[in-house]
């Protein structure tokens, strides 16, 4: 499985190289910043800063190990996001005795087999694995245990998790396995793009949004998204995805414009699960990353971005 | 002598009495501030304000 990447290596060491060096420059902003005076309000924000940069260190090195090492690497470390994931959300939602069975099921059968189905190239399987069957099968465990307080709503809340956590995120790992003619052996390179566009996306709309926010866009789900934050962040972003382009096979317009469409995934990916985590009675996902919350409030906009990216390059550059 | 209440949160739902396989759900463990005896309190006395001591952190 390692033939993938050697002839690549080049342009990732290039693309990490960059990545490390943006990192250094903001360690270096952030670390001038927390000496600065300024009121508590002002420091608690410097602080979650740099924590939040500290973290990308972590996610960036251990990206870097994951896609250098090969497929195999890349499609455990998104099955362990995916875990987490899940746990997350699985662990905000009530649930009652007759589901243990099904969660259980979704953690140790669905969730492995949807990564392994990949592995295997199935793309047949990987597809309707967990529409039709998971889907179908879980609620009718759940039901055999003749449970019947809250059904309805305790399975469709399982099936959003599900939906959300294994199988939208699972299309980002399935990038590896499509065929590209005329770009073959650069499918971790799209993946690199998809994870750099949605998470320069998150990060610029923050900045801008921190620096030039006045107008909300949803205050009750969302207070940090304004609409300076997403216009100013999202065509950075847009910029950098078109600028991108020689690491796909896109055209350096269409970069930009699926990097358009990527952005507004990622928009709406955070916007919806911010809506969903605030309908579950909860502020933050969890607690796993300093600074970022837990694994979804990081892959909420990757969740919405990748099933729609992965459909893009399969209709129009997969020649299938 | 110091008693420390504990509150294990969620953990009713990740293993359940009799289940086989543990849910993986999130579990947080709480510790209170450490308890000490009052001079001329009760058996019965202490072990309700001990009580109260875990009952306030199930709902932190």
């Amino acid at each position: 499985m390692m033939e993938h990447l050697h002839n690549i290596p080049t342009e990732f060491l290039w693309l990490f190289g960059a990545l490390v060096l943006l990192l250094g420059i903001a360690s270096l902003i952030g670390a001038i910043l927390v000496r600065r005076p300024g009121d508590e309000k002002k420091l608690a924000s410097r602080r979650n800063l740099v924590e939040r940069v500290n973290a990308w260190w972590v996610m960036v090195a251990i990206l870097a190990v994951a896609l250098l090492t090969g497929p195999t690497m890349t499609l455990v470390l998104f099955a362990l996001a995916s875990f987490f994931a899940l746990r997350e959300f699985i662990t905000l939602t009530p649930s009652r005795p007759g589901d243990r069975l099904p969660l259980s099921l979704a953690f140790f059968m669905v969730l492995p087999l949807q990564f392994v189905l990949i592995g295997m190239h199935r793309y047949g399987l990987f597809a309707i694995f967990i529409p039709v069957y998971a889907f179908l099968l879980l609620p009718s465990i759940a039901a055999l245990r003749s449970d019947i307080d809250d059904f309805l709503s305790r399975s469709a809340k399982q099936q959003w998790g599900l939906m959300v956590t294994v199988y939208c995120l699972s299309h980002a790992p399935a990038l590896l396995m499509l065929p590209l003619p005329g770009a073959e052996g650069r499918n971790a390179l799209l993946l690199f793009y998809l994870l750099l566009v949605v998470q320069m996306s998150d990060v610029m709309q923050y900045v801008f949004g921190k620096l030039f926010g006045r107008t909300k866009i949803a205050p009750v789900v969302s207070p940090s998204k304004t609409v300076e934050g997403f216009l100013g962040g999202g065509l950075a972003a847009v910029a950098i995805g078109g600028a991108m382009w020689w690491i796909t096979p896109f055209t350096p317009l269409q970069s930009a414009a699926i990097s358009g469409v990527i952005v507004m995934m990622g928009f709406l990916g955070g916007l919806t699960l911010s809506a969903v985590k605030r309908s579950l009675g909860a502020k933050d996902w969890g607690v796993m990353i300093e600074g970022h919350g837990g694994m979804l409030d990081r892959t909420d906009s990757i969740c919405f971005a990748a099933p729609v990216f992965f459909h893009i390059v399969r209709y129009f550059y997969s020649g299938s | 002598v110091e008693l420390v209440p504990v509150y294990l949160d969620n953990l009713h739902r990740s293993l359940p009495k009799g289940a086989l396989l543990p849910l993986p759900v999130v579990c947080t463990v709480r510790f209170g501030a450490p308890l000490h005896r009052i001079e001329g309190e009760d058996k019965e006395v202490f072990c309700e304000r001990a009580r109260a001591a875990v009952i306030a952190l199930a709902a932190a």
